[in-house]
């Protein structure tokens, strides 16, 4: 099945224009991807990446389990996951949206974590208002 | 190597094959899934696909754990087979003996995993045989493992049943036990 | 055993006479029995045989009880005489006499003779004969080996589209494809010969219509297993003490799985051992600490089933280093408890 059968193409059109903007105002963003939860891309910015497909899936494989991990702790409502490395950082956002999406975003190093943890929720949030609940 | 108190028995195969049933069979507690919602239904009609891993606890007296670890089924997961596969003490794959996939998903798995947790022992049960069909279809799936230079015992099974999950895994624990009385 | 000429293989006529007495059963059943044999083996044997009046016939097969006198001419007239016996003590098995129930390599056996004889050949060709049975015992369950005899026959055939019948003094209803490869009964009768309390070495094969539509075809790996496992403790005639056997496929133990939990413990761990390195009887029994009785049985079973063959001496090769993690305690240790945490069979 390609992915344009797979999903809504309104879901993945706003999608794609969301990201687009997000990546054009964070300039130091690399790969921004819209995933569902068994890893399939959504919409992705730049499209058409070699690695996105693999970004998605294994993206959406960590936000399982770190949600798991959140069940297993006793801890509720799981945000977002951060991967910092010496060269860059990958944030990793579940959405509320339905069918459940979650957001993993890549961004070299000198964006600062705390600007791209609130520009990542903000992103997160205008996706949640404008995809189906 | 040192002793280890934590040992992983790998459960592997292509969704649907009941990977997540014979864990939870034999697991001490509620194993701990990663299930999402399948948006591949033209391929695997059924709701949810694990997309991590399935996690199994069996805690014997003196402390040792044994973890059983089940791996996502979709190929665009391999990159958790891996990982899961990696220092495994034996592989139980699982097959869907119905399935117009099913020798072809045993190619992949077995090879995959005879790459990532080579010289492990390797058991693979079948589901959903027929008792009039059955004969000819292990029969394929031991021609198709001798294709790869490989080769392992092929059961019949039905993972539902605990006691079928119990024979996959005797057979393994004996072969690993042969196998280093051999060595010695 | 099928010799090919050019011309194709020749013709033999063959008269299948019946019982003078109609009440003797077991004349009867002897007669039948070789006639289904001959039917099984259509087109694997050395010379095509073919069914004609005792007029025509080159042999003739007979009842122990026909009159010496139509016996006489028909030898006078050359023709070669096989009897039939059903009265070991009197009429004991012997070159061209075959004591009822004889399993299909006996038949087979006979026949080889015979066309040696008709080829005018001073002795069989030694590649086709085997050794003639000496006297057995009249009662047929004393032989464990006749009925799986018959089986192993069987799976070197390729005759798909015929049904054979076990026919036994007990009425067990059980029907065995030709070639093998499946049998129908009930479930309580399989489920008898699972547990090894049906005795099946009085049966014997026969020919007969397809098995009814209501009973399931149960594949024949599992009568093969169970009734070579539990036909006797002694080794099988085909099954050397002192050899070292490979192994070639583990049995389907989803199939075949034993009832008893060290029974079946016993089975795992002495293909298990097969499997990691070839070895004898002894070997096997010793390496894996199991009672011999229980080596002997599934070895013979193995081999009956075609899954393991003599290992040709071949030089060891180095084994890789195991990579298996060492639990605390030893991996003897980890097992045990393991098995017992799991509730697996005792050893």
């Amino acid at each position: 099945m390609s992915t344009n059968q797979r999903f809504d193409p309104e879901v993945m059109r706003t999608g794609a224009r969301h990201l687009q903007a997000f990546a054009t105002a964070n300039p130091d963003v690399t790969l921004a991807v819209l995933t569902s939860g068994d890893g399939f891309e959504v919409a992705s910015y730049p499209p058409n990446l070699p690695m996105t497909a693999r970004i998605a899936a294994m993206s959406s494989s960590m936000q399982a389990l770190s949600e798991a991990l959140t069940r297993e702790a006793g801890l509720v409502e799981n945000r977002n996951l951060i991967i910092e490395t010496g060269s860059g950082t990958v944030m990793i956002l579940g959405l509320a949206t339905t069918p459940r999406l979650s957001l993993a975003i890549v961004a070299k190093s000198g964006e600062l974590l705390g600007k791209l943890l609130w520009a990542s929720r903000n992103l997160g949030t205008k996706l949640e208002g404008s995809l189906p609940k | 190597m040192s002793a280890t108190q934590e040992l992983k028995i790998v459960f592997t195969g292509p969704m649907g094959a009941g990977k997540t049933t014979a864990i939870t069979s034999v697991s001490d507690i509620a194993p701990i899934s990663t299930e999402m919602r399948n948006h591949d239904q033209e391929s695997f009609a059924k709701e949810a696909t694990t997309v991590a891993l399935d996690l199994g606890h069996i805690g014997l007296e003196d402390g040792t754990v044994v973890r059983l670890y089940g791996t996502p089924g979709q190929d665009r997961f391999s990159f958790m087979w891996e990982i899961i596969g990696r220092g495994s003490m034996g592989v139980i794959l699982l097959i869907d003996g119905s399935s117009v996939n099913a020798l072809p998903d045993l190619r992949t798995y077995a090879a995959a995993f005879a790459r990532i947790a080579p010289e492990q022992p390797f058991i693979v049960g079948v589901g959903r045989t027929r008792a009039d069909d059955d004969v000819e279809l292990l029969d394929a799936c031991a021609q198709a493992l001798a294709s790869l230079q490989l080769s392992a015992p092929i059961f019949s099974v039905d993972v539902r049943k605990r006691e079928d999950v119990l024979l996959l895994i005797d057979t393994l624990l004996a072969s690993l036990e042969l196998r280093e009385l051999d060595q010695v | 055993m099928v010799s090919l000429n050019a011309a194709g293989p020749p013709q033999r006529r063959i008269a299948l006479i019946k019982p003078r007495s109609a009440s003797d059963e077991q004349a009867g059943h002897a007669v039948q029995l070789f006639d289904s044999v001959l039917w099984v083996f259509k087109g694997t044997t050395r010379s095509v045989w073919l069914s004609t009046s005792d007029d025509e016939a080159q042999v003739i097969v007979v009842h122990h009880s026909e009159h010496a006198a139509r016996i006489d001419a028909w030898r006078v007239a050359g023709k070669i005489v096989i009897k039939l016996s059903t009265d070991g003590a009197k009429h004991p098995a012997g070159p061209y006499t075959l004591l009822y129930p004889f399993p299909a390599v006996q038949v087979l056996g006979m026949l080889e003779r015979v066309e040696a004889e008709l080829e005018g050949w001073t002795e069989a060709p030694a590649a086709a004969a085997p050794e003639i049975i000496p006297e057995r015992p009249s009662t047929p369950s004393s032989d464990p080996w006749s009925f799986v005899e018959a089986l192993r026959t069987l799976r070197s055939l390729t005759n798909s589209t015929l049904w054979l019948e076990c026919k036994g003094a007990r009425g067990v209803s059980l029907w065995v494809r030709g070639d093998g490869s499946r049998y129908v009964c009930d479930n309580a009768t399989a489920a008898t010969i699972r547990a090894g309390a049906l005795d099946l070495s009085g049966l014997t094969l026969q020919k007969s219509a397809p098995p009814p539509n209501n009973l399931s075809a149960r594949p024949g790996q599992e009568l093969f297993w169970f009734a070579t496992y539990h036909a006797s403790a002694a080794l099988a005639p085909w099954v050397e003490e002192n050899a070292n056997y490979r192994l070639i496929r583990w049995p389907d133990f989803g199939r075949v799985r034993a009832s008893d939990d060290v029974v079946r413990s016993a089975q795992i761990r002495i293909v298990a051992a097969l499997a990691s390195a070839a070895g004898s009887v002894a070997t096997l029994t010793s390496r894996t600490q199991s009672p011999i009785e229980h080596t002997t049985r599934t070895m013979n079973a193995l081999a009956c089933c075609g899954l393991i063959e003599p290992a040709k001496a071949t030089v060891e090769q180095p084994r890789p280093s195991s990579q298996t993690p060492v639990p605390p305690g030893g991996l003897k240790h980890f097992l045990r408890n393991l098995r017992k945490h799991l509730g697996l069979g005792a050893r």
